[in-house]
């Protein structure tokens, strides 16, 4: 069944949407949630929240794009859901290694400034991607959003994981420049 | 907030156009695209022909209390002594095997059997508890369950899923426990009000094909299907009020409440329509806790969000229904309390708590 197909039966109120769903997009974003969450238990509980929240969302909402609609519930979801239990259970785990990644774009003096609202930042880093090189691009979203593992990402690309590490160090900076340039910090009180 | 969980939260409103394409090249989804590098995976789909299905009636109105927890369960509610009593007088609990002179509900293919050992349910959420003995996990890999489909009075029930319980021994490494070497899976199921009500109906499950999984995908080593059918007991406990008040300061007013031992559901009238809605961000205003009647205060029950959505758009009435971490009793719960911004990363100061009597 299509997107299209599968909307309308949203709209239509028929509980054959969820199946549909499930059939076709319920292992990506069990993907999704199982980037962020490494745990089966949480990241169905996640997929259920997905559905429920799809279920909710249309009529109103009519995607254009069903898997990335879904994928961006799932995320949201999954990145609430990891704040509330200790990530250390298995190391850290990808998106703890993502943050502390990230943590290095914005200068150690500096922090980002509280007055940006998060849809102003959001504008902002959609920006910034969209300047990326197509193959920088990829992987800057595949490691910040999916957050698949750099081996998994090199594999994709067919490439070593240095050669994927250097790329996203080298995307980081762009994007600590940028923030800068943009405004986007504040110095940090002393 | 970290500020780098401020750049990842950011990142979620990406154009969904770049999200597509990230998602096909690391290979989440089908499509067009080009991958430097595509591995195949082979994948069996086997339709069954063997069914056996069991159907039992748990409408006795005497049985023998038996005290036992399955290990998931356990894990999920870590119920005290009391709760345990209170769930099986109230019929939250039930070890449909352990009934007395009834059979337990089982089913058996290709030299595995699935039994039901444990239900927890009330008019929200439902869930089951299932043994599986006699397969045989390869070491090192995750167990896999082909597919998963829940009917409830004859109906498919869509918000269902399952998942294999773990724990970690004492060298660190991850393993698949159940009672006596076997498997546990346990299936929630829950949120649609329009089937929830689970008491005194009839349930189907039905799994299909054992295997072991990676990362959602599944490879199959047993072919089976397992049907197991039974009448659902549930405890019929609810707590509900009306407050009609303003949670402090936010400016939203709480309407109405349902209070279960699994589960909470408000509704909110907000000041205009939430701009987060459309892709369903965490709204800033979550129940996340309960003051009893001998003033006790548990903050962390409920966790994000299971279900957000406009009820009534031009009313601006906003529902939230989640699942509690712990077992309540709902007569026994005397205020809701709410907080903001992420408020289970972090342990709350009283100032950051609003607290709504129920009465």
């Amino acid at each position: 069944m299509n997107d299209r197909e599968i909307v309308d039966l949203y709209w239509q109120r028929s509980e054959q949407a969820i199946a549909e769903t499930d059939k076709k997009y319920g292992k990506y974003c069990r993907i999704v949630a199982y980037n962020i969450l490494e745990n089966t238990q949480d990241s169905e509980e996640c997929v259920n929240d997905t559905w429920l929240a799809a279920w909710n969302s249309m009529p109103v909402n009519r995607p254009e794009r069903l898997n990335a609609y879904l994928a961006k519930i799932t995320r949201n979801f999954a990145l609430a859901k990891v704040v509330k239990r200790s990530a250390k259970k298995r190391g850290g785990g990808e998106l703890e290694l993502a943050l502390e990644e990230l943590d290095d774009c914005v200068p150690s003096d500096y922090c980002l400034e509280k007055e940006v609202e998060d849809r102003a930042l959001a504008e902002s880093i959609n920006t910034f991607v969209d300047l990326l090189p197509e193959e920088e691009q990829l992987i800057f979203i595949s490691r910040y959003w999916f957050f698949a593992s750099e081996r998994e990402i090199a594999e994709k690309q067919g490439c070593s994981r240095s050669r994927i590490s250097a790329m996203l160090k080298r995307s980081r900076d762009k994007l600590k420049t940028y923030l800068l340039q943009e405004g986007l910090c504040a110095i940090l009180n002393d | 907030m970290r500020d780098s969980e401020r750049l990842i939260k950011a990142m979620g409103e990406l154009d969904e156009g770049k999200i597509e394409k990230a998602s096909r090249f690391l290979g989440y989804v089908k499509g067009p695209g080009k991958t430097a590098r595509s591995r195949r995976r082979a994948r069996r789909i086997l339709i069954l022909a063997a069914v056996i299905a069991l159907i039992l009636s748990l409408g006795i109105t005497a049985y023998a209390v038996y005290s036992h927890w399955s290990k998931g369960l356990e894990q999920h509610y870590h119920p005290t002594e009391e709760e345990i009593a209170a769930a099986e007088s109230s019929g939250l609990s039930v070890n449909p095997e352990y009934e007395n002179g009834k059979e337990a509900v089982s089913a058996t293919a290709s030299g595995v059997t699935i039994t039901v050992q444990q239900t927890v349910m009330d008019g929200s959420f439902a869930h089951i508890s299932l043994r599986i003995e006699g397969y045989a996990l390869p070491e090192g890999k995750y167990p896999s369950v082909g597919y998963m489909e829940v009917t409830v009075g004859g109906e498919h029930f869509p918000m269902a899923t399952g998942y294999f319980v773990e724990e970690y021994d004492e060298a660190g490494n991850l393993i698949f426990c159940g009672e006596d070497g076997g498997l546990e899976y346990v299936i929630s199921a829950g949120g649609l009000d329009e089937l929830n009500n689970f008491e005194g109906k009839e349930i189907q499950v039905v799994l299909q094909d054992l295997g072991i999984g990676d990362k959602a995908q599944h490879f199959t080593e047993v072919e089976g299907t397992w049907v197991l059918t039974w009448t659902m007991k549930a405890s019929a406990e609810i707590k509900t009020a009306t407050p009609g008040v303003e949670i402090g300061d936010t400016g939203v007013i709480l309407e109405e409440v349902e209070l279960t031992p699994l589960s909470v559901r408000v509704l909110y009238k907000t000041d205009g329509v939430w701009e987060g809605y459309e892709t369903m961000e965490v709204f800033d205003l979550q129940p996340i806790g309960v003051r009893l009647l001998d003033g006790t205060v548990l903050q962390k029950v409920f966790g994000p969000g299971g279900k957000t959505g406009y009820t009534d758009l031009e009313a601006c009435l906003l529902e939230i229904q989640s699942s509690a971490d712990q077992i309540l009793a709902p007569d026994q719960v005397e205020a809701l309390i709410f907080a903001r911004d992420y408020p289970w990363a972090r342990e709350l100061t009283e100032d950051e708590l609003y607290i709504v009597p129920l009465s």
